[in-house]
């Protein structure tokens, strides 16, 4: 049985080499060009959720968010529970926060943001919000009448520029009243502007945890405590550890916290990555069907003559698959150059999303999926058209 | 080698129907050089196809080589084809991408002979048909001659019972005919190989052993020196 193998192969073998060179090399590029498709967009995708991972990690939740007992608003004695934590092997900081509502007034202008209050030095360690201040400072320890506020926050001054209420350009220098949850009003010099690219934290105030306990008349409180991790990846396993540690709070990782965000962002890149797939994949087995049909349509007579002389009809099916395999396998290895180059040219000028540039994500399971898929593309391209052409009566077929 | 007694093959059905052969007894015997002609139309093509296995008789009952061949499953008949059959079609047939060599050894290579074989045998017989020095010409390269010395090549490759040509000089001249008539005869002289040919030219009849002569659908005669049947 392997003889027919090995003659189909001889006769694909020949047929390429001596064919004609032109439609070959311009069906390997579109095989090539498909294969490029079935990577590129989903590895964009990819890249995009391994941005918004990072981002909730360091501008948003850190690796873990402890937050109140079920049916308790606040944590107390929450320096305890900092320093608790902070010796749990595979902890490298934790920062309490006290997020509340605010209502912040700029000449005339006010927006209702949510206000955090932290310790700026437990925080740097947390987050990396301290490193995206594009114009002023970062807050001290020792602030109490300065306010750090996110870029969508401070809005323009053309209102129409914004896409949500804002202080309308406000800026670094200028100050703004702050009205608290129990109706205190304080005035703040707003000290830095911060841009991330996460939406959620650009929206944000910032004052210290030493202010807001002074204005609510509370001390040693936060309701919400993040926590760094030396990995990030085994967040679950960290909780765990955590919980063994005698932590009583609600732990959460950050894929919990982010997980309805992502998933609608997923979600619905999921469905265009189908569509964009099943296209490819379509022009993939129509284009290799037509030149295999027309091949052998073409030859039909020399195929009956084949027949005629004792040559078995399934050995010129399997030439024939045999040749669709070899587009594919050509059109593969076209594709990776392809795609290396595409890569390359990326990552020298990288697609720039909202919080940063997106660096492709190649998951090998990814490229399998793509090889797998051309793999069987190809054999039913090259199956169906031999197997049509060769059923024809070989009488007829010799006739022309 | 070959005996096919009241062969038909009628096309159609009702008053439409052809009788392309219409009740042929034919008997063969080893190493005889058969010439078949009559007039267009006359059914030559039809029988030559009946027993090279390229199509099935309505009625009749045919054995080549010892084998009742209307028992044999379709692919058992493509073996059969390649194992005791040599065809020569009229347009040489060779495959455009193979040389004149692989060609040859392509019926060989279905058989499971390895590519030393091959080319030993390949070579043996391009020697015969005089074509040693365009092993590796694609047919191409080649005139219809030696296209078509290459086609009776790879006919003769697997060693055949019976070599089938249907007018397989209609496309050459009248030089590139004899060339191939006289090679047809050697190979039924030297190597005593059995051979049916089609062939409508009167002076092709003069290298023929034995002449059928047919017209719609029947042998009107038949010079067999031997008597025909036995
Ligand atoms: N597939 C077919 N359907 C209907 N009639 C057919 C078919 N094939 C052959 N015939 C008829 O059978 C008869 C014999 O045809 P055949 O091809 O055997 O003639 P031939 O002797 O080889 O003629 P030529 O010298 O022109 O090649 C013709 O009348 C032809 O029209
Ligand atoms: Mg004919």
């Amino acid at each position: 049985m392997l003889e027919d193998e090995r003659v189909a192969f001889f006769l694909a073998s020949r047929l390429i080499t001596r064919g004609n060179k032109g439609t070959l090399v311009l069906t390997i590029m579109i095989i090539a060009m498909v294969f490029v498709n079935l990577i590129f967009l989903p590895s964009i995708i990819a890249g995009v959720v391994v941005l918004f991972n990072q981002q909730s990690i360091d501008y948003s939740y850190g690796n873990l968010v402890i937050e109140p007992r079920e049916n308790e608003l606040v944590i107390l004695n929450v320096k305890e529970l900092q320093q608790k934590i902070n010796r749990i092997p595979g902890v490298v900081a934790s920062s309490p926060r006290y997020t509340s509502g605010a209502t912040i007034v700029y000449k005339g202008r006010s927006a209702s943001p949510l206000l955090v209050a932290m310790n700026p030095e437990d925080e740097k360690q947390v987050l990396k919000i301290s490193t995206k201040i594009i114009s002023g400072d970062y807050l001290n320890e020792a602030d109490t009448d300065q306010i750090l506020i996110g870029k969508t926050l401070a809005g323009n001054r053309d209102q129409k520029v914004d896409r949500v209420a804002s202080l309308g350009g406000a800026e670094v220098g200028k100050t703004v009243a702050v009205t608290f949850i129990n109706g205190v009003t304080r005035s703040y010099r707003i000290k830095g502007i911060l841009y991330s690219g996460s939406a959620s934290t650009d929206s944000n105030a910032f004052i210290t945890k030493k202010e807001i306990e002074s204005v609510l008349g509370r001390s040693d409180t936060a309701n919400q405590v993040l926590v760094r991790t030396t990995t990030t990846g085994d967040e679950n396993a960290m909780r765990l550890t955590l919980m063994q540690y005698g932590v009583q709070q609600q732990i959460w990782t950050w894929q919990d916290k982010s997980a309805d965000f992502l998933k609608s962002i997923v979600g619905s890149f999921d469905i265009i990555n189908f569509i964009s797939t099943i296209v490819s994949l379509i022009i993939a087995v129509v284009i290799i069907f037509i030149v295999i049909f027309i091949n052998t349509v073409y030859r039909r007579k020399q195929i009956g003559i084949l027949q005629a002389i004792g040559i078995d009809r399934s050995i010129i099916i399997k030439s024939y698959i045999f040749q669709a395999l070899f587009i594919c396998v050509c059109g593969t290895v076209a594709g990776c150059i392809l795609l290396a180059a595409v890569l390359q040219y990326l990552t020298a000028s990288p697609l720039v999303f909202p919080g940063g540039p997106v660096a492709p994500v190649l998951e090998p399971l990814l490229v399998f999926r793509a090889v797998a898929s051309l793999f069987i593309v190809s054999l039913i391209a090259g199956y169906v058209p031999s197997w049509l052409t060769t059923r024809e009566e070989i009488l007829s077929a010799i006739r022309g | 080698m070959i005996e096919g007694s009241g062969l038909a093959k009628i096309y159609g059905k009702g008053s439409v129907e052809v009788r392309a052969l219409d009740g042929v007894d034919i008997h063969i015997r080893k190493g005889e050089f058969v010439g078949i002609t009559g007039a267009s139309g006359s059914g030559k093509s039809t029988l030559l196809h009946l027993l090279g296995l390229l199509d099935r008789p309505t009625t009749g009952s045919l054995a080549i080589d010892g084998v009742e061949v209307s028992s044999l499953s379709e692919r058992e008949r493509t073996l059969f084809r390649l194992n005791r059959l040599g065809y020569v079609f009229q347009d040489y047939a060779l495959v455009p991408e193979l040389t004149a060599e692989e060609n040859i050894y392509l019926p060989s290579k279905v058989r499971g002979m390895t590519a030393k074989e091959c080319t030993r045998a390949c070579r043996d017989i391009l020697g015969l048909v005089g074509l040693r020095d365009r092993v590796s010409f694609l047919p191409g390269e080649m005139s219809g001659g030696e296209q078509q010395r290459v086609a009776i090549a790879r006919a003769l490759i697997n060693n055949p019972a019976i070599v089938l040509a249907d007018e397989p000089c209609a496309n050459l001249d009248t030089r590139n005919s004899t060339l191939i008539l006289e090679l047809i005869q050697k190979l039924n002289r030297e190597l005593n190989q059995t051979v049916l040919m089609v062939s409508h030219e009167e002076w092709h009849q003069r290298y023929f052993d034995r002449v059928i002569v047919m017209q719609d659908g029947k042998i009107i005669s038949d010079n067999d020196s031997a008597g025909g049947a036995q």
